[in-house]
């Protein structure tokens, strides 16, 4: 009865294609939101007073920063799938798994953020455990449609929030009032420009250079995608106008205050009132682009093991289940020690000392698959 | 003739016997029970002559064709003396067919059970004593739907026709169109009691093959005693049959095939059905109408992102008022917030519980509009909903804002040009109210994520439902959300195949030079120099209609 099997033959051609270049725009979502966390609230932070600035600096950085990341998120899930699917996977995952433990507290480090987005966004007599479950069912949903799945997902979420960046911004715009940069000015360049390596440089660490390295291996400069080059640039553009922006209208002092310009402009404009109405919507697709973000990283972790333990068909449920609840007992542990507000440095010694043992990795498998290649 | 064992649907099996008595015996306690089963006798050549018989089923067949051209023409063969060579049934079956009965389109047939179902689809089968074998007439033709505008699609500008129910003249309402022998056309017959015709229709040069091939699998697969309408096909090749989402398109639209079957997808044509169903496809074909192509670009790009809108607002519009007046007043400016408060004021009903009664109000009278004859139909429709809408306002049921949202996002829904689309965006309202009026906005893009992750997930023959700006697709940009001149739009083709690409040639479609635009006109200009004319024809341009 009905159709003996639906199942497409393996070779259907263009999945596969889409899929791997889908992969491109899985890490681009990756990497804007890191960004629009971490970037501007920890260069402000560090420029104090210094904002105007910073933000310049900002921009600055974050251009090549852009090239490196999107060249890397080319690179990320193939490198992983490829090794694992080598005879020598299991053993280049030894390599790869502390930079799999470094993604893993990313999430958990959204995961704070999420925490604190959630007393706003949400109901106040809704008890937090049940919209945490609710947000966690949606992204365990999403990795288990797969990577693929929610790296278009993300195409339309991060589309929509760029939209919605571009009406704030250009909301807000007609408020921006310069005199308040000039205080920022007058101190210098120096300090901001040292505060502002900092953050830049631990985002280039962690999510730059190790998927670089992994990316010469496998794809090497094709990775270079030049429409999500400028996909990159347009919305380092954005965000850094955004900051500037803020600085103007609320002052650096508040400003400095903002870990992501794109809901907290909302937040804290009351002119025009209007933007600031949406604000719960906003942080509603904010939430769905982080557990897509969490998704996206854990179902490649979850696939790269599956896949080198030769557990191809139990892959993407359990993994990143078990890597869920680990992101979430991590984050419970560092909000409860305070270990929270130390990540940023931590989080570089920390990297450094992964990139040396990827390092390794990717030279020899390399030359492993060079040789193979030729013989 | 062996007596195939089990289902007992199709015919016994076997060859005809060459002793018309038995082979006409056969066929009779085959249609036994079919009183519409007719078996002419006549006798062929001067006496004695030979025996022979036409059989066709009343109302399938042509009666005037049978009389005409078989019956007519046979029987005048009994006033002359057949030539020598006529010795054998065989023989003169061979003289019938090749000399004597001037009939567009005949074959022979040896198996029974090819002969009962030729019957059974309107041919008529001649058997002559003798011969182990018949003729089959192509004697088809009943009476069917005159061809009239698709009443699900119909445009303002653009071809008038659609399809019937009858498969071979969409069949020719495709090939009308698409004049190039590269078209392929596969028949086969699906249903065991039902026996329908099924074709497959591709461009052998441009369609992927791996795409055909995985098409003509999973009908081949299907195994089913009956299909009656192209959607037991459509769900049966689905991808995902448990989703709401349609993975199949369906069209009455001739052009609108045409157009698909050029951008390299496969048709796929059911008798008795005027719906063709065609795949791979995409989210976004269902946003795209037909007249899209033949209108302004600008015009047609405007429609398209009214459409888009109007999606989002049949699907949230009143789950986000639910959420917004439930939980979220802060959002609503004050001045509309007093209004909206105002007229809640005096509901004995919460907002969703509201909400979701007018919801399905709505849907009853549209049901109703729709199963009435359409005067109506039409008069319930209208009538019903301003009369239950103001009664239910005067009477204090339901605030007006909230009849309001609700009437638009209803109308809102029929901007959509692919009905199978609205559907699910209908079932989908009702799980968007749930969650708006469980956790309010946060719960809205809960549900709002989980279906956009559902739809990101599902393929139509291996290819993604919905992507947005894939790399290495970016060029279909130019005919997804908006569309552009033909000039832009229709140099390559999109996703669906990556053989022949390219649609125009390098100067088509752009301006031409100053010193060209007021060419000399020549002396004389033959046809033929007027088809080299890369430019001018349809075909050069690769699109006459698109899609």
């Amino acid at each position: 009865m009905g159709i003996k099997d639906q199942t497409l033959p393996a070779d259907l051609p263009r999945t596969n294609v889409t899929s791997a270049r889908n992969l491109l725009f899985i890490l681009l979502i990756a990497r804007i939101c890191n960004i629009m966390i971490f970037m501007p609230a920890l260069t402000l932070g560090n420029a104090f007073e210094d904002s105007w600035a910073a933000s310049l600096l900002s921009l600055a950085w974050s251009i090549p920063l852009s090239l490196l990341v999107v060249w890397a998120s080319t690179a990320v899930p193939n490198g992983l799938l490829v090794a694992a699917n080598q005879k020598w996977g299991k053993w280049a995952l030894l390599f790869f798994g502390p930079y799999i433990l470094v993604l893993a507290v990313i999430p958990a480090y959204f995961s704070v953020e999420l925490g604190t987005l959630f007393g706003t966004v949400t109901l106040t007599e809704t008890p937090v455990g049940v919209l945490v479950a609710v947000s966690l069912l949606v992204g365990i949903y999403a990795a288990y449609k797969g990577v693929d799945t929610i790296g278009r997902a993300g195409q339309v979420v991060i589309t929509l929030l760029a939209l919605l960046s571009v009406v704030m911004l250009l909301g807000i715009g007609y408020e921006a009032d310069t005199a308040r940069l000039q205080p920022v000015l007058s101190r210098g360049l120096l300090p901001v420009v040292t505060s502002s390596i900092t953050p830049a440089a631990w985002t280039v660490v962690t999510i730059g250079v190790i998927p670089v390295l992994a990316g010469e291996v496998t794809r090497g400069k094709k990775g270079l995608s030049g429409a999500a080059i400028w996909a990159n640039v347009a919305s380092i553009g954005l965000l850094t106008v955004m900051v500037a922006a803020a600085i103007s209208v609320f002052s650096a002092v508040e400003a400095k205050a903002m870990h992501s310009p794109a809901y907290m402009l909302a937040k804290m404009t009351s002119i025009p009132e209007t933007f600031e109405r949406f604000e719960v919507i906003i942080l509603t697709a904010w939430i769905g682009a982080i557990t897509l973000t969490c998704g996206t990283y854990l179902y490649a972790a979850a696939q790269a093991i599956s896949e080198a333990l030769h557990l191809t068909t139990h892959r993407t449920c359990l993994v990143p289940l078990a890597a869920f609840a680990a992101a979430v007992g991590l984050t419970l542990f560092t909000s409860t020690a305070g270990v929270t507000h130390y990540l940023p440095f931590v989080m570089p010694p920390a990297a450094l000392i992964v990139v040396i043992f990827p390092v390794a990795a990717a030279l020899v498998l390399r030359r492993q698959i060079a040789g193979e290649q030729n013989g | 003739m062996e007596e195939p064992a089990g289902r007992g649907l199709v015919p016994k099996t076997g060859t005809i016997p060459a002793a018309l008595v038995n082979s006409l015996a056969a066929f009779k306690e085959q249609f036994k029970h079919a009183q519409d089963f007719v078996a002419r006798e006549i006798t062929i050549g001067v006496p004695p002559g030979t025996d022979a018989a036409l059989l066709f089923i009343e109302g399938l067949a042509k009666k005037m064709e049978i009389s005409e051209n078989i019956l007519e023409n046979a029987m005048l063969l009994g006033r002359m003396a057949l030539p020598p060579v006529a010795g054998t049934g065989e023989e003169l079956l061979d003289l019938l067919e090749k000399r004597y009965l001037s009939f567009a389109q005949t074959t022979r047939t040896t198996r029974f059970e090819d002969a009962v179902i030729a019957l059974l689809q309107g041919d008529s089968i001649l058997l002559v004593d003798g011969a182990p074998a018949a003729l089959r007439f192509d004697t088809k033709g009943w009476e069917h739907r005159a061809v009239g505008e698709p009443e699900t699609e119909a445009v303002i500008r653009g071809p008038r026709d659609g399809f019937i129910e009858v498969m071979r003249v969409n069949v020719a309402h495709i090939r009308r169109r698409l004049r190039t022998p590269d078209l392929a056309v596969k028949q086969m017959r699906m249903g065991r009691r039902t026996q329908t015709d099924v074709s497959i229709l591709y461009l052998v040069d441009v369609a992927d093959n791996h795409v055909v091939e995985e098409v003509q699998r999973r009908l081949t697969g299907i195994d089913i005693d009956s299909v009656l309408e192209s959607g037991y096909v459509s769900m049966l090749i689905s991808d995902d049959v448990l989703s709401p989402f349609p993975l199949v398109e369906r069209t009455e639209r001739p052009d609108k095939v045409a157009a698909s079957i050029l951008e390299g997808r496969v048709a796929i044509v059911v008798d008795n059905s005027p719906f063709v169903l065609i795949v791979p496809t995409s989210f976004w074909t269902f946003f795209q109408a037909s007249e899209d192509y033949y209108e302004n670009p600008y015009l047609s790009t405007f429609l398209r992102l009214l459409r888009l809108a109007a999606l989002a607002f049949t699907t949230f519009g009143t789950a986000v008022y639910v959420a917004l007046s439930t939980f979220h007043q802060e959002v609503i400016p004050f001045a509309l917030l007093l209004r909206i408060v105002g007229t809640h004021e005096g509901i004995p009903f919460p907002t969703l519980p509201t909400a979701i009664i007018l919801e399905l109000v709505i849907e009853v009278l549209r049901e109703a509009g729709i199963r009435l004859p359409s005067p109506i139909g039409q008069a319930v429709s209208i009538v019903g909903a301003i009369i239950i809408g103001e009664a239910a306002v005067s009477a204090g049921f339901a605030p007006p804002g909230m009849v309001i949202i609700v009437a638009f996002a209803t109308i809102a829904s029929f901007t959509i040009p692919g009905y199978n689309m609205s559907i699910p965006l209908r079932l989908l309202r009702f799980i968007m109210l749930f969650a708006a009026g469980t956790l309010g906005l946060f719960g809205l893009g809960a549900a709002a994520m989980v279906m956009l992750i559902h739809i990101m997930g599902l393929k139509s023959f291996g290819y993604p439902y919905l992507s947005l700006y894939d790399v290495g697709t970016m060029h279909e940009m130019k005919d997804k959300i908006i569309t552009t001149p033909v000039q832009f739009r229709s140099v390559t083709r999109p996703r669906w195949s990556e053989k022949n690409r390219v649609r125009q040639s390098a100067t088509a479609g752009k301006p031409p030079a100053p010193r060209e635009r007021m060419p000399r006109r020549p002396e004389s200009t033959t046809e033929s120099e007027k088809g080299d004319d890369g430019n001018q024809g349809p075909d050069a341009a690769g699109r006459p209609s698109e899609n």
